[in-house]
């Protein structure tokens, strides 16, 4: 139940993934934009996840932004399929 | 051994693919999967979606959203459902239900969502058409008034059917309401008309059955197939009848003709219930859903006659019911019957005690009625039909040997040998100037002196004889579309000596 609730609520932390650590810069920079889009304050908590192999991702609850490498490959990979 | 090709040329072709790649940024809202039952799957998320828009599961299977709650969205999933989990992410393609639709789809099998099935590689497709869409309003029709020739002699002369019109085909199951519709689909060869064969929860195998048919007697020139079986989920056999209207959409908007049979709309409606009932929607008669009459009424709404203006195109549909025991007052059935144009009745006891097709006549209507014939097959029809019906008050006495005047023996007599001559074998469709002159021998009395067990070989005899020398005759009554004096005159000059040869 609890689960379905903060699912569904947008989450005032946003999780950024990128494959190397966000300089101090970078993140005050996401933060603001963030912030920007959706008019409230956000916490911004950076993780390492190296398959996105550049660029980065956002997951703020429900509401999610894929500025990765990986994502341009697969696109690639599709187009040439 | 493709020499031909040369690596530059490989190179090209790729270089001319990545050109078409820019790289973007995807942003959106996505949902978490709570619970997945049979075919329908709870999402929670998703705040943007809208209705009837296309859904993504994580492995990419597609689903379609008909359930828009507070907290969580009502998917149905488009594909095998075993694969997904609790919790996998959902994300919205941002693009409603639709089938990709082209000249190319002609003489091809495929399943809801535009996928081929009979092996033949991928379809072109020339544009997206809306599985879901408005019926055309009222200012965009113009009446009924072109026929579509079935072939059938029952149909054709008794209950027509005009391009554009819904006419249903209701009757027990093994009665030939299937046999109808296919002689109807190859009957339409070099008419102009496309064809679009809708198999709804049917067995494979009778499906394989129907396309083996339809290639063997010329049909797959002009038909399309749209199969969701018995094995496919129920959101398949949900979508299967909007998947071939669209089709049909397509073809009428380019001013075409064409037609479309759902065999069957009783097996639509289960499939629909299921997924109703399942997305705990309150359901009503039956366990039917509250809105189950307009499942029906949005979907055979679509089918119509456009106004010189759109193009003139028109989009006939056959929807099939299969009834329990005869039953004609069900709670589907009413509901269909009240939707359609006319309804074609078959019967068990008229198809077991040999007459095929097993067509009531009495109880069959169509409302277009005479709008739709030419005027050669209304000349005898209107008889025809007072034959039969006189023939039906009378036919009680028939069974006993009574004592009976001259009168009513005649007319026993006369309507025994014109339901003869409307049976009708599988696959053997009958052009209409063939059926008029057939007509014109039996409601002039031509018939009257031969036995009733020989009738059948009368017309095949006869039809030969008009084929073999007096060819004209049958041109001039397709050209002229009416029945001349001058051509009736040869039609008794020629019964005449027909029959000569016949009785002697």
């Amino acid at each position: 139940m609890k689960n379905k609730e903060s699912n569904t609520e947008r989450a005032k932390t946003a999780t950024v993934k990128s494959s190397v650590f966000l300089t101090d810069k970078q993140r005050e920079e996401i933060k603001a934009r963030l912030e920007k889009i959706f008019g409230e304050k956000i916490a911004v908590v950076n993780e390492i996840e190296k398959k996105l192999l550049g660029g980065f991702t956002v997951q703020l609850g429900d509401w999610y932004l894929d500025a990765s490498l990986s994502l341009d490959l697969h696109k690639i990979k599709e187009a040439l399929s | 051994m493709p020499n031909k090709i040369t690596t530059g040329a490989i190179i090209g072709d790729l270089l001319k693919k990545l050109d078409k790649v820019r790289p973007e940024i995807e942003a959106g809202f996505i949902g978490k999967v709570m619970e997945v039952t049979d075919g329908v799957a709870k999402v929670s998320g998703l705040n943007d979606l809208s209705y009837s828009e296309m859904v993504e599961f994580a492995n990419g299977v597609l689903g379609v959203a008909i359930n828009l709650e507070e907290k969580q969205v009502g998917v149905v999933i488009l594909g095998d459902y075993l694969d997904i989990k609790e919790g996998d992410i959902v994300r919205g393609i941002d693009r409603l239900l639709s089938i990709g639709a082209g000249e190319d789809l002609i003489g091809r099998v495929i399943d809801p969502l535009g996928n081929s099935l009979d092996g033949k590689g991928p379809v072109k497709i020339d544009k997206y058409y809306p599985i879901e869409k408005m019926a055309p309003g009222v200012v965009k029709r113009q009446p009924v008034s072109t026929p579509l020739q079935t072939g059938i002699k029952a149909i054709d002369s008794m209950i027509p059917i005009g391009r554009g019109q819904r006419e249903l085909i209701i009757g027990d199951r093994g009665t030939g309401k299937t046999a109808v519709t296919l002689d109807t689909i190859i009957n339409q060869k070099g008419k102009n008309v496309v064809c679009i064969y809708v198999a709804i929860g049917q067995k494979a195998s009778r499906i394989a059955q129907i396309i083996d048919l339809f290639s063997r007697n010329g049909a797959l020139e002009h038909t399309i197939i749209v199969a969701a079986n018995a094995s496919d989920p129920a959101s398949m056999q949900y979508i299967a009848p909007y998947t071939g209207t669209a089709i049909g959409e397509y073809f009428m908007d380019k001013g075409k003709d064409a037609l479309v049979v759902y065999d069957d709309l009783t097996k639509h409606a289960w499939a629909y219930r299921q997924i109703s009932l399942i997305l705990r929607r309150p359901s009503g008669r039956e366990a039917y859903p509250g809105d189950i009459f307009y499942l029906h009424s949005r979907l055979l709404e679509r089918s119509a006659r456009l106004s010189e203006k759109y193009g003139g195109g028109s989009l006939t549909a056959l929807p099939i019911i299969e009834t329990q025991a005869g039953d004609m007052s069900a709670y589907i059935p009413t509901n269909v019957i009240s939707i359609t144009d006319g309804q074609i009745y078959f019967e068990s006891d008229l198809f077991y005690a040999g007459i095929r097709p097993a067509i009531n006549v009495g109880l069959s209507v169509s409302r277009v009625g005479a709008a739709a014939q030419i005027k050669a097959i209304k000349q005898v029809a209107g008889r025809l039909r007072l034959d039969l019906a006189q023939y039906r008050d009378m036919a009680a006495f028939a069974q006993f040997a009574t004592d009976l005047d001259e009168k009513t023996k005649k007319q026993i007599e006369r309507g025994a040998r014109m339901i003869e001559l409307l049976k009708q074998g599988q696959f053997k469709p009958m052009s209409v100037e063939e059926q008029v002159v057939l007509f014109y021998a039996g409601t002039n009395g031509y018939l009257d002196d031969i036995e009733t067990v020989k009738i059948a070989d009368f017309e095949l005899a006869y039809l030969d004889y008009i084929n073999g020398q007096h060819k004209d005759i049958l041109k001039k009554i397709r050209t002229e579309e009416k029945i001349s004096d001058e051509t009736a005159g040869k039609l008794n000059k020629l019964l005449d000596s027909f029959k000569k040869i016949f009785n002697g």
